[in-house]
């Protein structure tokens, strides 16, 4: 519970590494505890609308705060963004599978794997690449491909260091997460759909207004973006649009067509 | 005839050791011993429920102790008797038939005389937990001795029953043996099933063989110690043997500062000189003196004084506990009530009492004989 | 207070504690969407998917833990300590612990030759079955442990002498005789399988209509924030849990033959 002297974040594993830093930094600055809880950012968001507590929410995408501003569970104005995402493809160190491309993944007998997409937003993101890049074979093929959803993001890495699969599409950072495991394969700037992001938001849940928006605040000041920045994270838009075309949207909904959804089976 | 051959077994701290044990056909053997001596694990080493360390076991010549325990046709009954509860009376005792596919069609007449000897017949569609303890009893014979086995093996069945039906089964068994003529272990604690059932007995002591022999034998003329006390025997005293009297078979043994001379057939083994022996004194072959009467040539001899220190009345008989000058033990002296009535004892009162050489038996300390 | 009352205070207590939690779901719940739910193609497919899995884990379960429950109740042999101690590790390993353990198996040498000759475990309905036997396996063999240990190894002492092989003196006697006991275990252990959950996400994945079981299906949606479907399907699986344990209750009251 909240209470006088400290902060309750509900946080996307998407950024868990520098942001547990971020948060000791604020902590030791400040004199007080500041207590991030990770999980899946749809799972989290639950959590905060369930139990009516907490600081910051601090999602892994753009989707679920857009869902957390219409369920009012946000202050809009609040929202700030603190890295850039680009998704790619991740396989085993060494890319034993020889995967160099988005079509690559089409060889038959690959195993793949991506997150839900309905409830993780990197698994969203990964939806969006199929749809909008693949023919309606090329597809197919995917799918054929396709062996199992996760239910995490950092599930979604785990798949490579584990072994499960043999290409996922992730974030382009899950190489930094365990770079003895996990291997980038970029997409080509014109294959990714949306530059995704990490927003964070005061809670409309918080009983420390200015404190929060103080978090907010410091999760973009420099201190915050050089930590993040030494994750491998794009902390500038520019930086993102190194690995898109110039025009490429940022953020925002993507609206999941229905063969991705459970109610129209996938 | 049934074999145990040099059994060794050992189990925890408890060891048995080259155990022997002949069993008769047609007999019923009685093996008897206190609680922990040893009397089950012979008993699950000769089903073949326990595995043992060395030695044999034969049934008619044959040797079983590599057969499973199916294929050795001795039945079992246990002390709870362990009827198949989820099965009918008829079901049970056709069970043993059916396993070793002894079952023929229809009747078989072994088994329907059994039935009406056990006179069960009218059980056979019940099931056991509806049946009184007496009625348990019989179907649990029944059941075993239905596919005719070599051996019948008996663990104390009768234990944990009421005196009336206890001696109602042990009236039972006998009359079943008598017409079906079966050979059977019979393992008890209880003396006097023993003495009731057994044909020969074998009384076995923490693992080991005491003794064993004709029912008489044993219960009158224990030849050990430890048998003589699980026997309780009373009137137990230590002595040692004076003098050897080869030629008229006589020995001399001190006791309680005294002397006394019995034959020599009156001790369990051939004694030799200085050894120490314990003597058994029948309690109901202690002569009281009455004053004034003549005492016999072959009493005079053996005649101790001292006192009467209690009286005690067992119903039939009467108990006089009576203490010798000068010695520190008791010898119990059982007489029938008319006997006690005439002499009018009382506690505390000096009397004489007299026993002939025949009443003595000597039981050796050490088993086997000392080194000469 | 007297001994008696409380002792019964303390058993509605905590069955008061458990309805209530029930009783709160209520509370969110919107009745006509329970229906959509329930029969939307996914939630069926998870159903189907959580009860064959269970059923086949079951099974397995009972196949091997009945032996082994035979041998640590009747018999004696070296290790048999150390064995039983096993059986218990699955309840002390998080679900989460176990399935990461048989993940990382299957990326041993002996782990993938099973997949690439064998059947293919990651990801795939197998995988289910498998996670939930992990964690169902130990328990089975206690279970069925203690009940042989309420029969009297004299029945079949008595059953081989009159002429029975060891396996017969067993099915014939014993196993009817511990029928009742062997059933109650077996369905706990259904239920168990049913509600697994960490093992088997972490093994099987979350794919609907492939590997999403009804307890994976409740993470997914509540991962979404999807309250109501949420508690729509905690209710589901809560009614086939509850029943399958009733189950139980009846299957105690008829012995067989007395």
């Amino acid at each position: 519970m909240a209470s006088a002297e400290d902060l309750l974040i509900f946080a996307g594993a998407a950024s868990k590494p520098p942001a547990e830093k971020v948060a000791k930094l604020f902590s030791q600055q400040n004199h007080l505890a500041v207590r991030i809880t990770f999980g899946g950012s749809g799972f989290v968001l639950s959590q905060m609308k369930l139990s009516r507590q907490g600081d910051v929410y601090f999602p892994g995408s753009s989707d679920f705060m857009e869902k957390a501003k219409r369920e009012n569970l946000v202050y809009p104005e609040t929202e700030k963004i603190v890295a850039y995402l680009i998704p790619a493809i991740n396989v085993q160190k060494g890319n034993p599978r020889n995967i160099h491309s988005l079509r690559d993944l089409l060889k038959p007998g690959l195993r793949l794997a991506i997150a839900d997409p309905e409830s993780v937003c990197v698994g969203t993101y990964a939806a969006e690449v199929i749809e909008k890049n693949l023919q309606p074979e090329e597809k197919e093929q995917f799918r054929k491909n396709l062996v199992n959803t996760v239910e995490s993001c950092e599930k979604t890495a785990n798949v490579i260091s584990l072994k499960g699969a043999d290409a996922v599409i992730g974030w382009r950072v899950f190489g930094n997460w365990d770079a003895e495991r996990i291997e980038t394969v970029l997409l080509k700037p014109e294959e990714v759909p949306r530059i995704g992001y990490i927003p964070a938001a005061v809670s409309r849940f918080t009983r420390h207004m200015a404190l929060a928006k103080q978090f907010v605040d410091f999760l973009v000041s420099p201190p915050s973006q050089s930590m993040f920045r030494r994750y491998g994270y794009l902390m500038s838009l520019q930086e993102a649009r190194r690995y898109t075309l110039p025009d490429t949207p940022v953020g925002g909904e993507y609206t999941l067509p229905a063969a991705w959804k459970r109610k129209g089976g996938l | 005839m049934i074999t145990l051959q040099n059994l060794y077994l050992r189990v925890g701290t408890f060891r048995i050791d080259n155990l022997n044990l002949d069993l008769q056909e047609k007999q019923i053997h009685v093996l008897l011993g206190p609680t922990g001596s040893g009397k089950t694990l012979v008993l699950e080493s000769i089903i073949g429920l326990r595995r043992f360390q060395g030695g044999r076991i034969l049934i008619g010549g044959k040797e079983v102790q590599n057969l499973p325990p199916e294929k050795r046709e001795i039945s079992y009954v246990p002390q709870d008797l362990a009827l198949f509860p989820h099965l009918t009376v008829r079901e049970n005792l056709l069970y043993g038939l059916r396993a070793q596919n002894k079952a023929r069609n229809g009747t078989d007449s072994h088994l329907n005389r059994l039935i009406d000897t056990l006179r069960i017949g009218h059980l056979l569609a019940r099931y056991p937990h509806g049946l009184s303890g007496g009625e348990k009893q019989r179907v649990a014979l029944g059941r075993a001795l239905a596919p005719a086995p070599k051996l019948l093996l008996l663990d104390e069945p009768l234990a944990a029953l009421d005196p009336a039906l206890k001696s109602e089964i042990q009236q039972l068994l006998l009359s079943l043996h008598r017409s079906l003529q079966f050979t059977a272990l019979h393992v008890t604690h209880d003396l006097d099933e023993a003495y009731l059932l057994g044909d020969a007995v074998t009384v076995l002591i923490e693992g080991k063989v005491e003794q064993e022999g004709r029912k008489e034998e044993v219960f009158l003329r224990p030849h050990t110690v430890p048998v003589a006390q699980f026997l309780g025997l009373r009137n137990l005293v230590p002595g040692r043997v004076l003098k050897i009297d080869e030629r008229e078979r006589r020995i001399s043994v001190s006791f309680w500062g005294g002397e006394i001379t019995i034959p020599a057939d009156h001790a369990a083994r051939n004694l030799i000189y200085g050894e120490e022996v314990i003597l058994y004194l029948r309690p109901e072959e202690v002569l009281i003196l009455r004053e004034g009467k003549p005492i016999k040539e072959s009493l005079r001899q053996n005649i101790l004084t001292g006192e009467v220190v209690r009286i005690l009345d067992r119903g039939t008989q009467h108990w006089v506990f009576f203490r010798p000058l000068g010695v520190d033990s008791q010898l119990e002296i059982h007489l029938p009530n008319y006997v006690f009535r005439n002499l009018a004892l009382q506690e505390g009162q000096k009397i004489q009492v007299a026993m002939r050489k025949e009443s003595f038996w000597v039981i050796p300390v050490l088993i086997p004989k000392p080194p000469a | 207070m007297n001994f008696g009352k409380t002792a019964i205070y303390a058993a509605l207590a905590l069955f008061l504690f458990y309805a209530v939690l029930i009783l709160s779901l209520l509370s969110f719940f919107e009745g006509k969407n329970f229906l959509t739910v329930l029969l939307a193609p996914d939630v069926l497919f998870s159903i189907q998917v959580s009860v064959l899995a269970a059923t086949v884990a079951m099974f397995l379960a009972i196949a091997i833990g009945l032996p082994a429950a035979y041998a640590l109740s009747r018999l004696n042999f070296p290790g048999k300590k150390v064995v039983d101690t096993f059986l218990e590790l699955p309840m002390i390993m998080s679900p989460i612990a176990l399935g990461a353990a048989l993940l990382i198996f299957f990326n041993t040498r002996v782990g993938s030759t099973i997949q690439e000759k064998g059947i293919l475990f990651v990801f795939e309905f197998p995988g289910i079955v498998l996670a939930q036997f992990a964690t169902i396996a130990g328990l089975a063999t206690r279970l069925m442990k203690t009940a042989l240990d309420e029969i009297s190894p004299r029945y079949e002492a008595v059953a081989r002498s009159l002429g029975s092989s060891a396996w017969d003196a067993f099915w014939k006697i014993t196993f009817p005789l511990s029928l009742r006991g062997l059933l109650s275990a077996m369905i706990l252990c259904w239920a168990k399988a049913v509600g697994e959950f960490g093992a088997t996400v972490t093994l099987a994945g979350t794919m609907a209509f492939k590997t999403e079981t009804m307890p994976t299906a409740i993470f997914m949606a509540l991962a979404s924030a999807d309250i109501p479907k949420t508690i729509t399907l905690i209710l589901i699986l809560a009614g086939i849990g509850l029943t399958a344990l009733y189950a139980v209750r009846l299957v105690e009251k008829r012995p067989p033959g007395r």
